[in-house]
């Protein structure tokens, strides 16, 4: 796996966990809407997807347009984290 | 069926100590917060908070039970409660923090002298408080302790005066309690829905909510004492809509107002002016909104305390009504200058200028986190007791 | 005064026998509720797990206002919050401090069980299950309801050493989680299992023996107290009002609200009137008096 898509691996396994989520994080695609599409997430789950990337990337996605944008889909989320990280950007 | 009075106020907020000095801060327009070191681990955060006028914050569990106590005997004593009287009443506590700042302290203090030390060994009850406040004041009446959020207090009002109507008990003592404590600060920040600024109900400028410290109590009795008030009616419903929202649409808000009024057997229109709950954050306050225009076809006056006390969670409900109440007793309605003032996209505009006011019948709304809306309404007959 | 009505009952308890051995719960509430229920802690399961019990024991109707009290509140996810903060130094996370406002869990009990009407949550030291009781009778003889839900909760939260000392309890005292739910109506839909007749607080025992000296106590009767009332004064009571005691807690592990288990220990073993008496340390009382038709 590159390390873009391990990454996009494990913030499904974090979502799952935060969100307490009873699927397999597998099932999860890159692009499907997070947030208010079939996985039935609300804006509480974002709040705690933003905490726990916070925690766990150094990763501050404040509420409003940015918090929207990157928690669209896996794929943002990615992006927004390996532009962002500097754990990302050293390696 | 007897009329509950409202027989007298104690309060305790970042506007002063005592009633007096509180509704002459009134004159004033709100003040922006300050911002308060608000310890996490062996680290801090600066968070904004109004904190208590007169009660620095260097020994937090001091200062919690002194406030506290502060109130009881303001309304106890205006009140002019004989010692049998006292004995008999019973205690209905509303709070959102109940001991956490004292959990907190202690915890601290037990970690720095052991990295194995554990919370909450020497108090676990969220009851515990109701107890030491009879204990101190000789109170063997039943006691409840509501935690139902923002609304705790109103809560309590209302079961209170449920009981002294139904003549189980002469009189209740009502206390809100909102301390500083680190869970409360940190855990709106992380909700990301503490702002910096003023709090801006229904303006479009509104940024959120600042967290702010009282202290409040209410003494309810079948007679008169030293407030002329009474309490009409109220009525609170749970929209379980979402735990951290009401609905959008104000349905649910409407509904309870809507039940208070039938209760208060009062009419949407004879309401001289309505307290907003007004949290200033952009979901809640539109709810509301939304909520008031589907029962007042013709919207009273309305005005907000927030920007003045900072939220007070679980205590707002006694101390709104405090503060509300005694500046409307001395001919005054609430206002906030420049907030809200006519060109709100919610359509709500507050009252701007400290204005007379003359006695009449008034709504007061308290909506909260876990689905849990409440609306009261209450009287005034004029001139004061006393 | 309205006749109020015991419509049903539901129950869950379990011994916690070490600090791994808790079951997992989320299984119990999807089955008691009929679908499962993310992102809450074992407090809020065990109170979907009693409240939808009793609620499947009988047509609840939307309109039921559910009153649940504890004696100490949810302890897990307030000390969750406390580790969190004091010890390790981060902020709590948004979905454990939404749970620390301690009426979420009669906010998932509404929402779950799709009620309307109010959602309370109360707490009382030592009279948790009796002041819940005594509230939602008091909304019923006044019409403000017609059906109340009324329970209590008590959690565990190991490891047990640790929970022992925060109840005050002996290293050995055998703890449970429980959760104990009546429902209570004014006009039941269904043949009712008993009659709630009363539910009161007393200043002081003289208090008690004024309202008992009102009570036309006969051989039908039957005398519970409860586990804050020393065994010597229970004895006491029983010789003075001479009644043949009920005992539901011999053997039960230690939580603050055994006083919630009672009226279900009666309903299903006995039938006549149950007299339940209860004492804090400060010397206040606490009766509830339920009749099951012979």
């Amino acid at each position: 796996m590159t390390q873009i898509e391990e990454l996009k691996s494990a913030l499904k396994a974090l979502i799952v966990k935060e969100c307490d989520k009873d699927v397999d994080p597998a099932t999860i695609t890159n692009e499907e809407q997070l947030i208010g599409g079939a996985l039935g997430l609300d804006s509480l789950d974002a709040l705690q997807i933003c905490m726990a990337v916070q925690e766990r990337y150094g990763v501050r996605i404040e509420d409003g347009p940015k918090a929207r944008r990157a928690l669209r889909n896996i794929d943002a989320l990615a992006e927004v984290i390996m532009t962002e990280s500097e754990a990302f950007a050293q390696s | 069926m007897p009329s509950i009075h409202l027989a007298s106020f104690g309060l305790h907020t970042t506007l002063g100590r005592g009633i007096d000095a509180n509704v002459a801060a009134l004159e004033r327009p709100p003040q922006p917060p300050r911002e308060v070191s608000v310890p996490l681990g062996n680290d801090a955060r600066s968070i904004p908070y109004y904190t208590l006028a007169d009660a620095p914050l260097d020994d937090i569990e001091a200062r919690f039970e002194q406030a506290l106590h502060g109130v009881i005997v303001e309304a106890i004593e205006r009140a002019g409660l004989s010692q049998t009287e006292r004995r008999e009443m019973g205690l209905f506590l509303g709070s959102s923090c109940g001991d956490m700042p004292l959990l907190e302290t202690q915890y601290r203090r037990d970690l720095e002298s052991s990295s194995e030390a554990l919370p909450m060994t020497k108090t676990s009850s969220l009851g515990n408080l109701a107890n030491r406040l009879r204990a101190a004041f000789g109170i063997q009446g039943p006691d409840y302790s509501y935690y139902t959020a923002c609304t705790a207090s109103a809560n309590a009002l209302l079961a209170a005066a449920a009981m002294v109507q139904a003549g189980r008990l002469r009189h209740a003592l009502v206390v809100g309690v909102e301390m500083f404590n680190a869970v409360t600060a940190l855990g709106f920040s992380g909700l990301q829905l503490i702002t910096r600024d003023v709090m801006r109900p229904f303006d479009r400028r509104r940024s959120g909510l600042v967290p702010g410290e009282a202290c409040a109590a209410v003494v309810i009795g079948t007679e008169a004492r030293d407030s002329n008030w009474t309490l009409l009616g109220g009525a609170n419903l749970c929209d379980t809509h979402s735990i951290s929202a009401t609905n959008p649409d104000g349905s649910a808000i409407a509904a309870v107002i809507q039940q208070a009024l039938e209760r208060s057997e009062v009419e949407a229109g004879e309401i001289a002016a309505l307290k907003m709950h007004g949290t200033a954050s952009l979901l809640n306050d539109e709810a509301e909104a939304a909520g008031l225009r589907r029962v007042f076809s013709k919207a009273p006056a309305v005005c907000a305390l927030k920007p003045y006390l900072g939220h007070t969670f679980g205590a707002c409900g006694v101390a709104e009504l405090a503060l509300f109440c005694s500046a409307v007793e001395r001919g005054m309605l609430p206002g906030t200058p420049g907030i809200a003032a006519g060109d709100s996209d919610l359509d709500v505009t507050l009252n701007q200028t400290l204005r007379a006011q003359p006695p009449g019948k008034f709504m007061l709304n308290y909506f909260g986190f876990g689905g849990s809306n409440t609306s009261l309404i209450v009287a005034n007959d004029g001139a004061r007791s006393r | 005064m309205k006749p109020i009505y015991i419509a049903s009952c539901g129950d869950y308890f379990e011994r916690i026998e070490s600090d791994d051995s808790a079951v997992d719960l989320k299984a119990l509430v999807a089955e008691a509720i009929g679908t499962p229920v993310r992102r809450i802690g074992r407090f809020i399961q065990l109170a979907l797990i009693g409240a939808g019990r009793c609620a499947k024991q009988a047509a609840l109707p939307e309109d039921a206002a559910v009153y649940l009290g504890s004696g100490r509140g949810d302890l897990e996810v307030t000390i969750e919050v406390m580790h969190s903060i004091v010890r390790d130094g981060r902020a709590p996370k948004p979905l454990s401090f939404i749970n620390t406002v301690s009426n979420a869990a009669s906010f998932y009990v509404a929402q779950s069980l799709k009620l309307t009407s109010q959602s309370t949550f109360v707490c009382n030291r030592y009279f948790a299950f009796e002041t819940m009781l005594q509230l939602a009778k008091l909304d019923l003889e006044q019409g403000v309801v017609t059906s109340a839900l009324v329970g209590t909760v008590d959690v565990v939260v190991p490891p047990l050493a640790a929970h022992r000392m925060r109840l005050g309890l002996d290293a050995d005292t055998p703890v449970a989680d429980a959760s104990h739910w009546l429902l209570l109506q004014t006009q039941p839909s269904s043949t009712p299992l008993g009659r709630l007749l009363a539910a009161g607080h007393f200043t002081d025992a003289k208090a008690l023996r004024v309202w008992l000296s009102d009570q036309t106590i006969d051989a039908q009767w039957k005398l519970a107290t409860g586990q804050f009332m020393p065994r010597a004064e229970a004895d006491e009571w029983q010789r003075a009002l001479g009644l043949e005691v009920f005992d539901y807690l011999t053997g039960r592990p230690y939580y603050d609200s055994q006083s919630g288990a009672a009226i279900g220990e009666f309903l299903r073993r006995e039938k006549g009137t149950l007299l339940h008496l209860n004492r804090d340390p400060s010397g206040r009382y606490q009766a509830m008096l339920v009749a099951v038709e012979s």
